[in-house]
């Protein structure tokens, strides 16, 4: 069976580079991009010259016309596109009442509409062949409120209703459309976090931990296989239970 | 004799057709399952839904490279076989 195809937006570092590495290893073709390169794209490339599997461009969500010209060459390279994760995100945290405008339009262009954009280009080649699997990386921020991130939960709660509206729009062609909402979990973006606030977290977590990049991949990986096929429209929160 | 539940169903079922929007079944009522499709013909009377005319574009799009619904035009403007075929007529010869 020839191997699928899965685009992932942000995949150099983080969240997207572990999903990108589970992908790889899971046989799957990975087409990526991101702002800047990073070791694992470095890695990647050293081992896969030819992009056989592996395929990494420096590209900025925010440009529309290079989305467009990274989904046609994913196309032409590789002939069709099964799976897309729209890990892409930035997190301008703050109180929002202080909060620059800029910062709000930051947000609102990264974590929402480059994540739109990209669905609507790899969506025909997903409805022209009655098959595929999107993967909306949502936040346990958008399901609970917390103070300083109401920005970054108004566009992972709005990337959560895209999900649905989509998946009841797609699932007669075979599209099964998912969130997936990571708690805390090792990575940049706890990095900021104090030690009191670390605590904090993993004293509320039930499962007395921070998650890792790993469990979070795994779950995506998941909603990607077989084994989810009859699953859509959903958010799956893999948070250690700390929104239960 | 009573009809079963599963009867009942049956032809509930048959009533009410295919699972099509009445407006489209309505449509395709009215053509003869011969008949040639023309310029001035409905999408919807061809029995193109939506994610059909998508698939279709997506094809499309494959062949000659280019998506006029992707900024230049509204797929609401879209009615008739005719629309479709000018809408890539004109958004080809601009290009």
């Amino acid at each position: 069976m020839a191997r699928q195809v899965v685009v992932i937006s942000g995949g150099s570092r983080g969240l997207g580079a572990g999903i990108a590495q589970k992908c790889l290893e899971a046989g799957y073709i990975v087409a990526t991009f991101s702002r800047s390169s990073a070791p694992f794209v470095e890695q990647q490339r050293q081992q896969d010259a030819e992009a056989q599997h592996f395929y990494w461009t420096m590209l900025d969500g925010r440009d529309d016309q290079g989305l467009r010209h990274f989904v046609a060459k994913v196309r032409e390279r590789y002939g069709a596109i099964d799976g897309l994760v729209n890990n892409a995100a930035i997190g301008h945290f703050g109180t929002f009442p202080l909060m620059r405008m800029r910062e709000i339009d930051d947000s609102l262009a990264v974590n929402l509409r480059s994540n739109m954009v990209l669905a609507r280009l790899c969506v025909p080649s997903m409805v022209s062949r009655g098959a595929g699997c999107i993967i909306n990386i949502s936040s346990v921020n958008a399901v609970r409120g917390s103070a300083g991130v109401a920005v970054y939960s108004a566009t992972k709660a709005a990337l959560d209703g895209f999900t649905r509206a989509l998946a009841r729009e797609l699932g007669p062609k075979n599209i099964r459309v998912n969130s997936l909402a990571p708690g805390y979990f090792d990575s940049d973006m706890v990095a900021g976090l104090s030690d009191r606030q670390l605590r904090n977290i993993v004293r509320h977590t039930p499962l007395q931990r921070l998650g890792t990049i790993d469990e979070i991949a795994d779950a995506a990986l998941f909603f990607l296989s077989p084994g989810a096929a009859f699953i859509t429209g959903q958010t799956l929160v893999v948070d250690g239970g700390i929104t239960c | 004799m009573e009809e079963s539940r599963a009867d009942r169903e049956t032809h509930r079922r048959r009533d009410r057709g295919d699972r099509a929007p009445r407006h489209r079944r309505a449509a395709q009522a009215q053509r003869p399952a011969s008949a040639a499709i023309g310029n001035d013909d409905l999408l919807v009377a061809t029995g193109l839904g939506s994610l059909d005319l998508a698939a279709l574009v997506a094809k499309l799009e494959r062949i000659w490279k280019v998506d006029p619904f992707l900024e230049a035009v509204a797929i609401t403007e879209i009615l008739t076989v005719g629309d479709l075929c000018r809408a890539y007529r004109d958004f080809l010869h601009s290009a």
